[in-house]
């Protein structure tokens, strides 16, 4: 029997994860509550086009010649993905209040036609057919000191904003109605919102990838909302899951690694984690209906 | 310009280009024909969900296939096998999630996309250190790639083509009645079969269409041509046409474009290129598409509202016995000056400038004004006799005479036996001082 030896970088891996994983699922939640879940999967979409107009930006600024988008600051970055979110929200948004296209529709037509017109954009400035399948594929098992920093402040705005206003996004989310006739914040709280929405999908993106933020965005409420009855409920036991499995799925990679030698991809691990905690939910609410 | 069609021209008859053109133009054909139907059942995204599903299915069968030791063509049927039956898996549990669960739309379609696109990346992660080769083939699917399509593609994309065409062909009917009345297809007795047929030929057109369009643009390829071509049509067989049109026309223009406009060294992707000329052309359409495009519905809505306008104007004149000062006209500008001019140009005809800044009604002007009082006040003997009060009679005529046709006139005053008098004691102007449209 071996041991199994962790470094500071599972350590610092581990942080990070669940920094990320309770902060979606407090967004998401609210997100699924609003049944505006598919924001995420278009904003991953588009937030390829907001990088072609940054490479055009900074060819055009700074003549500089060779970008990839690890090198990038990190502040830039999240500032033009914040800005990419919300074109395309306005833009879904906008297409579903003039035309008479139903929200699917006008979804997914935004964010195909943003995703076409970045992978256009970038393969003409960087000259190489070949970006975004990293940042597609993940990139939790490499991840840099300065990574914890943001992780943080993402985790630290995210719980804060939800602590601080949590009736007020409720009533939000049950019933737009009551929070846009009470003026008192209805703005401000739709705007920060959608702001730590953005903040937290985008920066989810480069530092955990596209696939897992998508997961955690949702599978994690969905599971509660098989068990819980209140709000309060839904985000205590989708932040309990999240760090379990955050854990539990670095743990088992870990053991992959070290005793058999295949390198699993930990966020992969992560999501599949989270979907057969799901099915063993489902499958318990299932047999507990036909007794 | 000469040159470009004959550059078009021997793309075309040049084998290896010609191939993909081909191949990448009936796979989005079929697309679209598929697009239409999810679009009528409002649910665009499903597309979307059957791509990021067959993902780990196209992994699953990457292991069967190196577990049996095959390769080549035999390889890429064990690709779409696995993918379809993650396909099919995903979405039932789509399904299920909406109908045991009663989950939103947003997410089970969510919970689908994420968690099979979870899986597969783990068992990506596995295949990398299995099969490298293996995995880049799998990787070839997330961006989908054209330029390497064989003529193996190319037959199987005309295959699938062909049997669609036939389903929509053959049960066109049946297809119109499910969609648009679910409980009389069910006494009819066939949504049953039609909606597994249906979704299993969907299931074989997206994950075919997969290697050549790309699991993160597949959605796109499939639900654009169908919105487009419901902004022409209102007919459900003329948009299965029109998409079509739409789908093969921007896959040939996308090819060629991605081909022109790169040079030597890089080509540009040729998904994207084929997904933003055919969101060009829905962004078009819902412009200018004659079916509720955004800006016909604007023209109307501006030029009904200079109507009104002029019509006010010509009604007020009327009232101050055909001529008002500029300073009385004040109470009329409620809004700009310059929209005031415009409405002041187009009624030249019924309206002349003194010079002492007054405006005067014309005998043309005059009869115009006349037909709307008469409209506005027979409106108000009608709602009178249908038992409105008096003092509420004239806010709606207000809005109802911009409004009221001739022939409507005509029935209002057989219904009401020709009324002189409105129910405030004023005169309706006589049919013979009246300029009618029609007349």
């Amino acid at each position: 029997m071996r041991h199994l030896n962790f470094t500071v970088g599972e350590g610092m891996q581990l942080l990070l994860l669940l920094c990320f994983s309770i902060s979606l699922s407090l967004v998401g939640t609210f997100l699924f509550l609003r049944k505006k879940s598919m924001i995420a999967n278009a904003i991953s979409h588009t937030v390829l086009f907001g990088i072609a107009l940054l490479f055009i930006g900074m060819k055009i600024f700074t003549d500089e010649t060779h970008f990839s988008l690890l090198s990038m600051g990190i502040s830039v970055y999240v500032l033009v993905s914040i800005i990419t979110t919300f074109i395309t929200i306005f833009l879904i948004e906008g297409l579903k209040k003039y035309t008479h296209l139903n929200s699917d529709a006008s979804t997914a037509l935004v964010f195909s036609t943003l995703f076409s017109i970045g992978a256009i954009l970038i393969t003409m400035f960087t000259r190489s057919a070949h970006v975004g399948v990293d940042i597609i594929m993940g990139n939790l098992d490499l991840i840099h000191r300065d990574d914890l920093i943001t992780g943080g402040m993402v985790f630290f705005l995210c719980a804060s904003f939800v602590y601080f206003f949590f009736n007020d996004l409720v009533v939000l989310s049950f019933d737009g109605m009551v929070t846009h006739l009470s003026k008192k914040n209805s703005i401000f709280l739709q705007f920060g919102f959608l702001f730590l929405t953005s903040l937290a999908i985008t920066s989810g993106f480069r530092f955990v990838g596209i696939a897992p933020v998508l997961g955690l965005i949702i599978i994690p409420p969905v599971t509660a909302s098989l068990v819980s009855k209140s709000v309060k409920d839904l985000i205590t036991f989708s932040v309990v899951t999240n760090i379990l499995v955050g854990i539990l799925s670095i743990v088992v990679t870990k053991v992959f690694w070290q005793i058999y030698g295949i390198g699993l991809s930990t966020s992969g691990m992560l999501i599949t984690l989270h979907f057969l905690l799901f099915l063993g939910i489902v499958g318990k609410r299932e047999i507990e209906a036909r007794i | 310009m000469r040159n470009m069609f004959l550059d078009i021209w021997t793309m075309l008859i040049d084998p290896t280009y010609s191939i993909s053109m081909l191949g990448s133009a009936l796979a989005c054909i079929s697309l679209s024909l598929i697009g239409v139907i999810y679009s009528l059942r409002r649910s665009a995204l499903v597309g979307e969900v059957i791509a990021h599903s067959a993902f780990p299915g196209l992994i699953l069968g990457g292991f069967i296939g190196i577990y049996l030791g095959v390769s080549g063509e035999r390889m890429s049927l064990l690709f779409l096998l696995g993918a379809i039956i993650t396909g099919h898996l995903s979405m039932k549990k789509l399904a299920y999630l909406q109908k045991r669960w009663d989950k939103s739309a947003d997410s089970s379609l969510m919970m689908s996309i994420s968690a099979f696109l979870g899986i597969g990346i783990l068992l990506a992660s596995i295949m990398q250190t299995v099969s490298p080769v293996v995995y880049k083939d799998v990787v070839i699917f997330l961006y989908g790639r054209v330029a390497t399509m064989l003529k193996f593609h190319a037959f199987l994309y005309a295959m699938v083509t062909m049997v669609l065409l036939a389903f929509i062909l053959s049960s066109h009917r049946r297809i119109k009645v499910f969609e648009f009345d679910k409980v009389f297809a069910s006494t009819l007795g066939i949504g049953k079969w039609l909606d597994k047929i249906v979704l299993f030929i969907t299931l074989v057109v997206v994950i075919i269409s997969l290697r050549s369009c790309g699991i993160l643009l597949l959605s796109g390829m499939m639900t654009t041509p169908a919105i487009a071509a419901r902004w022409w049509v209102k007919r459900m067989s003329s948009m299965f046409i029109l998409a079509a049109l739409f789908g093969g026309v921007s896959a040939i223009t996308g090819s060629y474009l991605s081909l022109y406009l790169g040079d030597a060294d890089v080509t540009l992707p040729t998904g994207p290129m084929i997904t933003v000329v055919s969101a060009s052309i829905t962004v078009f359409s819902i412009l200018f598409g004659p079916r509720a495009g955004v800006v016909l519905c604007a023209v109307r809505r501006i030029s009904f509202s200079i109507r009104c306008r002029e019509e006010n104007i010509l009604k007020a004149l009327y009232k101050k016995n055909g001529s008002m000062t500029f300073k009385e006209m004040k109470n009329f500008l409620n809004s700009g000056v310059l929209l005031f001019v415009f409405v002041l140009l187009r009624l030249r005809k019924k309206v002349t400038l003194t010079d002492r800044f007054s405006l005067d009604l014309k005998q043309e002007g005059k009869k115009a004004a006349a037909r709307i009082i008469r409209l506005h006040r027979l409106w108000e003997v009608y709602l009178f006799e249908v038992g409105f009060t008096k003092n509420r009679v004239h806010v709606f005529a207000e809005e109802i005479e911009h409004v009221l046709t001739d022939e409507m006139e005509e029935i209002l005053v057989k219904r009401l036996n020709n009324p002189t008098h409105c129910p405030h004691k004023q005169e309706i102007p006589a049919k013979t001082e009246v300029a009618f449209e029609t007349s």
